[in-house]
């Protein structure tokens, strides 16, 4: 049987078909050039934004707490001059200098003040800094660094048991902050006390280079 | 003759299948135009949070060198560390006339203490003197009780003897050695 076939086949899609099948065609290429768009060009801008945004907040924050602390200072600096009375308690609280001297002699005055007859004193501290003439401080007396450093030493005296408790107290309350390490207390043949106390007091001093 | 109407009766079909996907790329043409100013957007913000950036930037300079050289700074600072070491000075410093008559109280009427040893270890040793050895009995019995043994606890006794004095009466000596609670020490408001 002989079968006569076309050269060419006419599917003959109407017009309508063909349409509809460009707009299916436009359609997923638009989706897939979205996606592309946004997964390749928009999402990392997204994201390099909110680092940027992330990083102003950070840096906004730092500045606020650098503004802060300006002010704050500006505000201490102010209340520097208005405070001399506390800033002279300060200096006899903790000392910006090792003055050895001092310090022995203010428990000789505090011994001497209750009627205790002291004995030996010794106060030690930081051999190596300066006891005078440390041009560098004298000139910048702020402006080295420091920390806080310790004097110590023992002192022995003899008095009544009156005496002895008056002297512990005017230590424990001077305006010197003393620190009694050990209290040795012994009576002796004349019926008064000899004590003996180790003690320490804190300097902020200037590091040592 | 009847009359033959040439137009076709019904308009031609609108396919579903014609409609829904001319729609859909409508509405991704508007999406990716969307995308497209919203890039834009991007790249405007960008911009605008850099020069923030520097502009905070700037300004925190600005601060940082106002701050540095204000005069008396560092006097200013310098106190700061000053109240600081004071402040734990002062949180470690110890009153030991607080523990004097804390002492007294819990010790027996006929005991005399000839040598005190205190440190801030928490210990103390002493050399005590009492009439006789029943004294010594009732000076350690006291710190058996809860209204004396507050403060003072593990009281030994290094050893006693008698010591005979020239007008031939004697005393009982002994050393003692006892932990005291170191609370007794620290700073009291109510004490001053």
């Amino acid at each position: 049987m002989n079968v006569n076939l076309p050269k060419s086949i006419n599917l003959n899609f109407s017009p309508q078909v063909r349409s509809s099948r460009n707009s299916v065609l436009e359609a997923v290429l638009l989706l897939v050039i979205c996606g592309l768009f946004y997964w390749f060009i928009i999402a990392p801008k997204m994201t390099a934004v909110a680092e940027q945004k992330n990083y102003l907040s950070q840096t906004q924050t730092e500045k606020d707490n650098i503004s802060g602390t300006v002010s704050d200072l500006k505000k201490m600096v102010g209340q520097l001059s208005a405070h001399t009375k506390e800033i002279s308690a300060l200096d006899e609280a903790m000392p910006l200098d090792a003055k050895v001297l001092r310090l022995r002699l203010l428990l000789e005055d505090l011994g001497q003040s209750v009627g205790l007859s002291v004995g030996n004193v010794n106060v030690t501290g930081n051999t190596d800094a300066p006891w005078a003439g440390d041009k560098a401080i004298l000139e910048n007396p702020y402006g080295v660094p420091r920390s806080v450093q310790r004097l110590s030493g023992t002192i022995s005296a003899q008095g009544n048991y009156g005496q002895v408790v008056a002297f512990l107290n005017k230590i424990e309350n001077s305006g010197r902050i003393i620190n009694i390490n050990s209290v040795n207390i012994d009576s002796s043949a004349d019926g008064n006390l000899n004590i003996l106390l180790t003690l320490d007091a804190s300097y902020l001093a200037p590091n040592t280079k | 003759m009847a009359q033959i109407n040439l137009l076709k009766q019904t308009a031609p079909q609108r396919n579903l299948w014609t409609v829904i996907p001319k729609f859909f790329a409508s509405v991704l043409l508007v999406v990716l135009i969307i995308l497209v100013l919203y890039y834009g957007w991007l790249i405007i913000e960008s911009k605008k949070v850099a020069s923030n950036i520097i502009n905070v930037q700037a300004q925190i300079n600005e601060e940082k060198k106002i701050g540095l050289n204000m005069p008396k700074r560092d006097e200013v600072l310098v106190r700061q560390q000053q109240l600081q070491g004071i402040n734990e000075a002062v949180g470690n410093h110890l009153y030991w006339t607080q523990l004097l008559p804390e002492l007294a109280r819990v010790t027996l009427k006929s005991a005399s203490y000839s040598n005190i040893k205190v440190g801030t270890d928490g210990k103390i040793s002493m050399t005590v003197k009492v009439p006789t050895i029943g004294d010594l009995d009732k000076y350690l019995q006291v710190f058996d009780l809860p209204a004396f043994n507050k403060n003072f606890s593990d009281v030994r006794i290094g050893g006693y003897y008698k010591v005979q004095s020239e007008d031939n009466s004697s005393t009982i000596n002994f050393d003692v050695m006892m932990k005291y609670n170191p609370d007794v020490i620290q700073y009291k408001p109510d004490s001053e």
